[in-house]
């Protein structure tokens, strides 16, 4: 998926005229919020909380290369062999090379947020090999072969009715708009492909470097399915999850659940740290970890724009988001959408193609505030219209795509204006004149086109208020 | 891949900047925030109403001699025809009962997963010891072993588990200080807060997806 801005304006535009989607989103996002405001008010601290999982993660990043190197150095000692890859192309080479080596023609998955990244189910169908998701909602969306609408809970789109549909279209099952019935279909379908499946993929929430330990968080137990009963299991993960010691695992694992789902915990938290060794008799034969960049360095480099590697994918900032419960998440034409997508994937992409997301946003700050690690986004919005719009040097961009944004009339716009502000006759002389001839402005052409399209268009008030203050009787 | 792995450390290392490094980890350094989510109370009785909390059922036993009676009508209320052990001693007095006095088809894990795969996917109910619990989330602590395979407490629609009372922890971060997984890490630990769910359709909790349909737990001690 390229974000591209004309295709996100005409997205936005049909979207937000969706009521049916509309309405799947408010009734569900709004479920999510009150569960997740009240798994943080049964703690006592979940402000403090919050502070910590921001402390571990930072400190984790200050140290990035070398724990990514202790953790490789402890999962080799084990046996897990543990790859590198700068782009997803060379992340999806590394699985298609131990699919070839093994004779692998089936795949099962749980769910990974990095292997949408890599866009790995079409390409490992473009070389015969079948990628089959095994949880609910990824289930779900593969047979609308659409990816993910949303981090956490995929199909958060579709509502019942829609979602038989697809099950009677494309499973032949009978149409039913029972739950369990149909969660059963899936259930009855996906038994036997966790059985015949040749690798198991996943992504990682949690990678821990002094115990060399692959963490996973996860509801359906399609993860521990996933990693248990195929003789090969892949983990992908992006270079920014490794932490340094498993005694930081509780504080994040509580920050994690109770943003995603208003959980104390999920059902499964699974930490794998061996393949199968000698004496045991199941669990995978090899398991593998990819560690992906693909931009990530680059994020890394700058200090402030750091701090968008400190998410842990919770999903909290879609469902308190205005735009993302109006425009839903395929507007943005990004595998991650909302306002953690609309930092992330621009620094990804690169501004040119995905500069317009840091627009989509009212800066209303709401995302912020449930952030389980207190992520400025809309700070980092800001940082990086500026990037898009301020001059920059080839070769001395900190963002791919800096200074892709600038127009040089908008730029003289904001010239004239800095004249104007630090000059106060010219200032004045003008907004009198705007008071006077103001309302002879052309509204349906030039840069007020744009404004008044969706709103009044403004009519300067006849005298300035500097005028008005003069006239003004002194008390 | 060499290159790959060299390019992304040399770009980190450049902009890697050692400060705040501390040698501890940062929750140790909040010993107060441990303390404020420490349950209160009898870690039995958190224990048990946390797993109820999410429609686990729990039985609470003196010792492990009352087990089998205790829970043995549980399969006639679930239905369970067949079961499944790992080679655990301290479950056969409960095997015994089960196949005596109850005519549950009883099964072993005694081979490879490949082998065995056919008879752990199609046996109604698995039944494991535990390292213990963590009181405050209610989950059960599972170290999977050569004994006690990982499929026994996942393949099977039932999984009934026994947990000691005496190997309760408050929390999870107080399992971590007894410092066994740092030092005798195992292939495999798996926490389990309950039975199988999902609430990927409308966010509607549905239990059983694809772990086991029902969750036991019998709490000795």
């Amino acid at each position: 998926m390229i974000p591209n801005p004309t295709q996100f304006k005409r997205d936005v535009a049909r979207e937000v005229h969706n009521t049916t989607q509309r309405k799947n989103l408010k009734h569900v996002t709004g479920l999510i919020r009150e569960r997740r405001n009240a798994a943080f008010a049964a703690i006592e601290d979940g402000e403090g909380l919050r502070e910590i999982g921001k402390a571990i993660k930072q400190e984790s990043l200050s140290r990035l290369p070398e724990l990514l190197e202790q953790l490789e150095s402890n999962l080799t000692r084990k046996g897990i062999q543990v790859h590198w890859a700068e782009t997803t192309d060379q992340a999806n080479q590394i699985v298609l090379e131990i699919c070839r080596r093994r004779g692998i023609t089936q795949v099962i998955k749980g769910k990974s947020m990095v292997s949408e990244e890599m866009e790995l189910n079409p390409f490992l169908a473009g070389h015969g090999i079948e990628a089959i998701e095994a949880d609910l909602g990824e289930f779900i969306v593969q047979l609308a072969e659409k990816p993910p609408s949303h981090i956490i809970a995929p199909a958060i789109h579709l509502n019942k009715e829609q979602i038989a549909e697809l099950f009677e279209e494309k499973l032949g099952e009978p149409y039913t708009v029972n739950i369990e019935e149909m969660t059963a279909m899936a259930r009855r379908v996906l038994r036997g492909k966790f059985q015949s499946a040749g690798m198991g993929v996943t992504g990682v929430n949690f990678a821990i470097a002094d115990t060399g330990t692959i963490a996973l968080v996860e509801n359906e137990g399609n993860g521990r399915m996933v990693t248990s009963v195929p003789p090969v299991h892949v983990a992908l993960m992006g270079l920014e999850k490794v932490i340094a010691h498993i005694a930081d695992l509780p504080p994040l694992i509580r920050l994690l659940c109770r943003s995603a789902t208003g959980q104390s915990i999920s059902t499964y938290f699974n930490w794998i740290s061996y393949p199968r060794r000698p004496e045991e008799k199941d669990g995978p034969e090899e398991v593998h970890l990819v560690i992906l960049d693909n931009g990530r360095s680059t994020i890394y480099a700058d200090a402030e724009l750091r701090e968008t590697l400190d998410c842990i994918r919770c999903g909290a900032c879609l469902n308190i988001c205005p735009v993302y419960s109006r425009i839903g998440g395929y507007s943005y034409s990004s595998i991650y959408m909302g306002p953690i997508g609309k930092i992330l994937t621009p620094q990804m992409a690169g501004l040119e193609t995905a500069g317009h997301l840091t627009g989509a946003s009212t800066l209303c700050g709401a995302c912020v505030e449930v952030c389980p690690v207190k992520i400025p986004i809309p700070n980092l919005l800001l940082r990086l219209r500026q990037e898009a719009n301020q001059p920059t040097a080839a070769g001395k961009e900190i963002v791919k795509g800096a200074g892709s944004k600038r127009s040089s009339g908008e730029a003289m716009v904001w010239a004239g204006w800095k004249v104007l502000h630090s000059r106060p006759a010219a200032y004045l002389a003008l907004t009198r004149l705007a008071g006077l001839a103001g309302g002879l402005l052309p509204q349906r052409v030039g840069p007020l086109k744009q404004w008044s399209k969706f709103r009044k268009p403004p009519r300067p008030a006849k005298r300035t208020l500097h005028q008005l203050l003069k006239e003004r009787p002194h008390s | 891949m060499a290159d790959a792995r060299s390019r992304i450390l040399e770009r980190l290392r450049r902009n890697s900047n050692t400060p705040p490094h501390h040698a501890n980890p940062v929750s140790d350094r909040e010993p107060e925030w441990q303390a404020k989510q420490r349950p209160l109370g009898d870690l039995g009785e958190v224990f048990v109403s946390e797993l109820e909390k999410v429609g686990s059922k729990v039985i609470r036993v003196l010792d492990w001699k009352s087990l089998p009676e205790a829970v043995g009508p549980w399969f006639k209320e679930f239905r369970i025809g067949s079961a499944m052990t790992g080679q655990e001693p301290r479950l056969e007095p409960l095997r015994k009962h089960l196949g005596k006095s109850l005519g549950i088809d009883l099964h072993t894990y005694t081979e490879s997963l490949e082998a065995q795969k056919e008879e752990i996917f199609s046996t109604d109910c698995g039944i494991t010891t535990s390292r213990g619990g963590i009181a405050d989330t209610g989950s059960v602590i599972l170290v999977p072993t050569p004994q006690e395979p990982r499929l026994l407490s996942l393949a099977l629609p039932v999984h009934l588990v026994v947990v000691e009372k005496e190997n309760l922890f408050p929390h999870l971060g107080a399992f971590l200080d007894t410092g066994e997984f740092q030092r005798d890490t195992p292939s495999n630990l798996v926490l389990v807060s309950g039975a199988s769910r999902t609430a990927d359709i409308e966010l509607t909790l549905t239990v059983g997806v694809h772990g086991p349909k029902v969750f036991l737990v019998a709490l000795v001690g």
